[in-house]
């Protein structure tokens, strides 16, 4: 979503400085994430699956996290 | 589950004293309690009571809280179902040394910003250390409790109790946790509002403000 909106917007673009209306919120995204990946820990007999959701839950805060620390895409947010 | 596993199972069971399980068995849902009470104190007498708004790494150490108990919900479970072996005590352990690195390193980023002599900190200190610096001590404690979970997980197969009233605490305790996530997600999108990720330093609930 973040690359989608560079490639429209352009790399200098401050989305936080916009109504990015029907946007979902990053932050929200990942809790929803780990919810998903707490549900999988509790409701499937699979361990592959608690490990899947885990790990995807994992990337996205750890992205979320990098980006706050780094910028990568220099939104400078 | 074939044969082999229920006796491999049957096997680990045996070296795994009733007390020392037993007492796996609550000392993780301990575990998930105490990061229950952490993050629902946080949220509830901090962010709403004292209207101390938590900021974008603040979000993510709790974030990183959530993803470390979910090595306790799945050994926990396991346990409920009798399933538990030395493999989903370890595969437990495994995701929260995962999530309690992802935490440290959050954590301790946000000390770094407040290091410097004279900085105040950000949010109000309690006993004496910031919000951010008890993270910091709550996910050491995590990387102490794995380590001795793995170091001595051939007696500490959790088994679960025979009652169902004590069975049901637990169940109690994992759900109210997937709750507390939940709304977690829900306040940090009022905070937020439509924007992509929240200020430095957030003062109001941008949603209810109409931003």
């Amino acid at each position: 979503m973040v690359l989608l909106t560079v490639r429209v917007h352009g790399a200098q673009c401050r989305v936080s400085d916009r109504q990015t209306q029907g946007v979902l919120y990053v932050d929200a995204i990942c809790f929803l994430l780990i919810a998903v990946a707490a549900v999988a820990a509790v409701r499937s007999k699979r361990l592959q699956a608690t490990l899947i959701f885990s790990a995807i839950a994992f990337i996205a805060t750890t992205a979320l996290f990098l980006h706050h620390v780094t910028d990568p895409l220099g939104l400078n947010l | 589950m074939n044969a082999t596993e229920t006796l491999e199972q049957q096997a680990e069971s045996a070296h795994s004293p009733r007390f020392l399980a037993q007492l796996s068995f609550w000392a993780h849902v301990a575990f998930i309690a105490a990061y229950l009470g952490i993050l629902s104190g946080a949220m509830f007498w901090f962010q709403f009571a004292q209207a101390e708004l938590p900021c974008p790494l603040c979000i993510t150490q709790r974030m990183a809280m959530m993803l470390v108990v979910i090595g306790p919900i799945y050994v926990v479970i396991q346990a409920l179902r009798g399933t538990s072996t030395t493999r989903t005590l370890s595969v437990g352990a495994g995701i929260s040394i995962l999530g309690a690195v992802l935490g440290m390193a959050m954590s301790s980023r946000q000390v770094l910003l407040h290091i410097k002599p004279g900085d105040p900190g950000y949010g109000v200190p309690v006993l004496g250390m910031h919000l951010y610096t008890w993270a910091l001590v709550t996910f050491v404690v995590v990387l102490v409790f794995c380590g001795v979970v793995l170091a001595c997980n051939q007696w500490l197969v959790p088994q679960a109790p025979h009652s169902s009233a004590l069975q049901m605490i637990a169940k109690i305790v994992i759900w109210l946790f997937i709750a507390t996530i939940l709304i977690n997600a829900v306040v940090v999108f009022i905070e937020s509002g439509w924007h992509w990720y929240l200020p430095d330093d957030p003062t109001e609930y941008r949603l209810l403000h109409g931003k």
